[in-house]
């Protein structure tokens, strides 16, 4: 019977710089992605955390520091006070930007085990 | 002693299991070959051709129903890739004609698996850029004509003419240094 060609090789060479190819770029836009997003919230946390040094709302939670009774009396208008002088606009933007990372991270998920199997795989193969 | 099949393996490499894909080209590729030569008649281009079909099955592998018999879809690939071929050859037999380029297929295929690879690298090192990208991609790194094509952004046509015009310049270098 005539002899066919061995082409297990070359054809596993091609998968593997395919998946390579592939695993690498997926993960660097994760990467970036994720990077973008954790940058923006950290951004914003620090504009609203200056805001609120600026207005020296902080020395209102002060009051924390109290007489159980003082703080039984006032806890709650203080804290209003406080939600009062946060700014809204970044709050929001905050809030968006921690919503997004965590709909990445979630929706993800499955790809990410995919990704990390490959790449476990492709350690292996020489 | 048990032997996986198909279906898990489909599900082993769609999981993630690229290894798992090395059983099944072992299972496949001579029933393949066969195949293919009865479309092609030509033992290189029928090596060729199954390379190119199981490759792309497994880069569709995710969409790839485990529950379908696998061999069924596995030849249907190999049969489309093989007409391709098929049309692509003529096609660049006709492009040959119109670029009257003269055919070196078997010095250059000659002189890369020959032990002389060091100086074919100095020689490719010297030919224009868009010649050296092209016979780069397609004899170092193996890539077909598509692949290459895909990674520098220019159409297949293109691919075949700058690989062409490449080995014809490649052989006159190495022809020169031969002489010298």
């Amino acid at each position: 019977m005539k002899k066919t060609p061995d082409i297990t090789k070359p054809v596993m060479d091609r998968v593997v710089r395919f998946e390579r190819k592939n695993t690498d770029s997926w993960q660097r836009r994760f990467i970036v992605s994720m990077a973008i997003l954790v940058i923006i919230t950290l951004s914003i946390l620090w504009a609203i955390i200056s805001v609120l040094s600026t207005e020296q709302s902080w020395s209102l939670l002060s009051i924390f520091t109290q007489d159980p009774e003082i703080i039984a009396s006032y806890w709650r208008d203080t804290l209003w006070i406080f939600w009062q002088g946060v700014p809204q606009n970044y709050l929001l933007l905050g809030a968006i930007a921690i919503f997004l990372l965590i709909i990445l991270w979630v929706f993800t998920g499955n790809k990410r085990k995919l990704i990390r199997e490959k790449r476990r795989q492709l350690d292996k193969y020489v | 002693m048990y032997e996986t099949n198909d279906r898990e393996l489909v599900v082993a490499i769609q999981k993630g299991n690229i290894i798992a894909y090395e059983k099944l080209v072992v299972r496949y590729q001579r029933g393949l070959f066969v195949f293919v030569m009865r479309i092609v008649h030509d033992e290189a281009v029928a090596s060729e051709v199954v390379q190119d079909a199981l490759f792309n099955v497994y880069r569709h592998i995710s969409r790839v129903d485990p529950e379908r018999k696998f061999s069924t879809y596995m030849f249907e690939i190999a049969k489309n890739t093989a007409f391709s071929a098929i049309r692509s050859k003529k096609a660049t037999v006709s492009l040959e004609e119109i670029v009257d380029i003269e055919d070196d297929e078997p010095f250059i295929e000659q002189i890369f698996r020959s032990d002389r690879i060091a100086s074919v690298k100095l020689a490719v090192s010297h030919l224009p850029q868009k010649y050296k990208r092209v016979i780069t991609l397609y004899y170092f790194h193996e890539l077909s004509y598509e692949e290459v094509s895909r990674e520098l952004h220019i159409p297949v046509n293109t691919v075949r003419t700058h690989l062409k015009r490449a080995k014809v310049a490649l052989r006159k270098k190495l022809h020169y240094e031969e002489n010298t």
